[in-house]
């Protein structure tokens, strides 16, 4: 599993149109990439499940990849968390601390993981 | 008969069948399906269909007005495109068996609901995004039912009742089905309406909730130069109108053949005639107008509606857009002039009991320098790329316009610090929209390279009516010889002085006004792009020397 640590910094926010590219970019990879902010949690490959999450500036986000091309998602994110006003952390201490389990966020994943 | 009375955009009539096209949630059909996959494939098309719909208004939008304005296509486009969103939907179709179209409805309800109770006032907004996705798809599903039966009224052309419209459905109107527009809601400088008027689609807006249910299919009647919708029409109001909407198209045929024409009265006086406008929008009815330029870009519309400060780089892109588009020909941004009636609520303003004369203009601008340095850094950067001057609203002293021209030079260090280039023509100018400024406009010439008088708000200080008080309209007299005679103090001090002077009020687009205005010297009237032909035609028609004496006997002595 690859992981990032990044916090965004555009003033606005992770709003409809980068979060859209977002999606652009996930759709490409079979990895599941799955995004966690608090203890909220949704799949980069859908646009109302990142919007849901509502980033903000400031806010401290984790991505976590998994899959046979997971080095390759890996490398397409950071290029465009790059693009789009995001600090990406690699500082091994914050890795360690995050390193949570994925709570799954109670909404619309929940009810839509049967198909999944 | 019944008639209404909105705001009319253009001038013209038009005559039709109501076609109430409320778009709302009521009449959805909810019933238990009995075949799952029926009900899949209609969705699955619903869907595909409403995509491909995006996509074609995505890309015919990013050619007629930009990436900007273009984006919400591609956003809705990707909102139906989600899976969570689809599966949400065959969720509730296979397991609750209910039919696509209260489907569609119950689970955008849901995506609806978790965007509004997010905690980021961005994101809530996008909550109309979701009604707007199913209402687009809930369409496609009941056009499917409606093509089905024959309608026996597309014989004769539609007038459309809705609430609000959206550039697409105006841009994509067929002209021979579709023979106006009345809104219950609306707004003269949206996309939709400047559409309507730049494809000559008559359009009634602001008519409220006056058009009942039980209209829908009868005749109508929209007079857009009066702003009146008539229901119903009776035979002598038919004639009355058919009178009308040849007048008009004789009037505008007249007008047109103005266009390319010089702005010169019979006696050789020359007037310049320019547009005002509120966003980068209307830079196409501009053109179309034949104005000789911008005179007023009010660019408090760049800060409204949204919930952030635009940034440098926004800021600069659309003032690089609208100086490019005008190709050489000048262009005044008037400096933020927020506050008064109009507002947002990030800049936290405090509750005024009297806003008119409160923190406004400026004075926010003066209090909140980072605010007015950011517009002045966007401003020179496109300074760069075209025919720009600068403008600052609401003075009332020398100090204020000497701190304003200090900030400016200051920008234009830092710019030049930094290696950014811009044009060191940029002319720097005032608006005298205070009793205060047009006493000591003699004062203010020698600091400034032009003064723009706002009309408006000249009136309503110099009178100390409201005019947003309709109880207070009766004593309201825009030809008070009060006004124009400080209209003249202030030309006059300009002259004196070796600057210009115009007007960008209201008051400019006044056809009775007009031998007044170039009698006086005026060098330049502002207005909506639609009044500018008319204006033109006034001044061609004008001998300046017959009619000073009498208009200086009637007003100034």
């Amino acid at each position: 599993m690859e992981k990032i640590n990044f916090i965004f910094t555009d003033e606005a926010g992770l709003h409809a149109r980068p979060a859209g590219s977002l999606v652009k970019t996930a759709l490409e990879f079979e990895s599941s990439i799955i995004i966690k902010k608090d203890e909220k949690c949704a799949s980069a490959k859908g646009l109302f499940a990142i919007m849901g999450l509502s980033i903000k500036k400031g806010d401290n986000v984790k991505i976590e990849i998994e899959g046979e091309d997971e080095k390759q998602a890996k490398e397409a994110v950071e290029g465009f968390l790059k693009e789009n006003s995001a600090e990406i952390q690699t500082n091994e201490e914050l890795l360690e601390e995050n390193a949570v389990d994925i709570q799954i966020n109670e909404g619309f994943l929940e009810e839509n993981s049967a198909e999944t | 008969m019944v008639i209404l009375k909105g705001k009319g955009i253009g001038e013209s009539v038009s005559f039709g069948t109501l076609l109430i096209n409320k778009k709302n949630f009521d009449n959805i059909p909810k019933y238990f399906h009995e075949n799952f996959e029926l009900e899949k494939s209609r969705l699955e098309k619903a869907l595909s269909s409403a995509v491909k719909e995006n996509t074609d208004m995505y890309k015919k939008t990013l050619e007629i007005s930009g990436k900007k304005e273009a984006e919400i296509f591609e956003i809705h486009g990707m909102m139906i495109k989600d899976k969570d969103y689809r599966l949400s939907i065959l969720n509730i179709i296979e397991k609750e068996k209910y039919n696509c179209e209260y489907a569609v409805y119950k689970a955008s309800k849901k995506f609806h609901e978790m965007f509004l109770n997010l905690d980021d006032e961005y994101m809530r907004s996008r909550a109309a995004d979701v009604k707007d996705i199913c209402l687009n798809i809930l369409k496609y599903l009941t056009d499917e039912i409606d093509s089905k039966k024959e309608d026996p009224k597309i014989d004769s052309k539609v007038i459309i009742f809705s609430d609000d419209l959206m550039p697409s459905e105006v841009s994509n109107a067929d002209k021979n089905l579709i023979s106006g527009y009345i809104l219950s809601g609306g707004s003269e400088c949206s996309h939709a309406s400047i559409l309507a008027r730049l494809s000559n689609i008559p359009m009634v807006l602001g008519i409220g909730e006056h058009i009942k249910p039980e209209y829908d299919g009868m005749d109508v009647a929209i007079d857009s130069g009066e702003g009146k919708v008539y229901i119903s029409p009776d035979t002598d109001t038919v004639k009355m109108l058919k009178k009308k909407e040849k007048q008009y198209v004789k009037k505008h045929e007249s007008l047109n053949s103005l266009k390319g024409k010089e702005n010169l009265t019979l006696d050789g006086y020359k007037i310049n005639i320019c547009a005002n406008i509120n966003n980068d929008l209307q830079i196409d009815e501009v053109l179309n107008s034949d104005a000789g330029g911008i005179g007023l870009f009010r660019s408090e519309f760049l800060y409204l509606n949204r919930d952030t400060y635009p940034t440098e780089e926004e800021q600069f892109e659309t003032y690089k857009k609208i100086v490019e588009k005008m190709s050489g020909n000048k262009v005044i941004i008037r400096t933020l002039d927020i506050g008064s009636d109009k507002s947002a609520d990030y800049f936290e303003f405090p509750e005024e009991i009297n806003p008119a004369m409160g923190y406004r203009g400026v004075r926010v601008c003066l209090d909140r320098p980072e605010i007015l340095i950011t517009q002045l850094r966007a401003i020179y950067r496109a300074s760069n790329h075209g025919n720009i001057s600068i403008m600052f609203p609401m003075i009332i002293s020398e100090t204020e316009v000497k701190t304003l021209k200090a900030m400016a030079a200051k920008v234009r260090e830092d710019l030049k610090k930094e290696n950014i280039p811009f044009s060191e023509d940029v002319e720097i100018g005032i608006m005298i929209e205070t009793p205060a400024a047009a006493l000591i406009s003699d004062v203010l010439a020698s600091e400034v390279d032009f003064f723009s008088i706002g009309t408006n708000d000249l009136t309503q200080y110099t009178l100390a009516i409201d005019r947003q008080n309709s109880k207070v309209n009766q004593f309201f007299d825009s030809h008070h010889k009060s006004i124009l005679r400080m209209i003249k103090l202030v030309v006059d001090n300009a002259h004196k002085h070796g600057i210009w002077a115009g007007i960008c009020g209201e008051m400019s687009s006044d056809e009775s006004l007009t031998e007044v205005f170039l009698a006086m010297g005026v060098d330049e009237l502002s207005m909506p792009s639609s009044s500018i032909l008319k204006i033109r035609k006034k001044v061609l028609e004008t001998d300046v020397g017959k009619i000073k004496n009498k208009i200086f006997k009637k007003f100034f002595k």
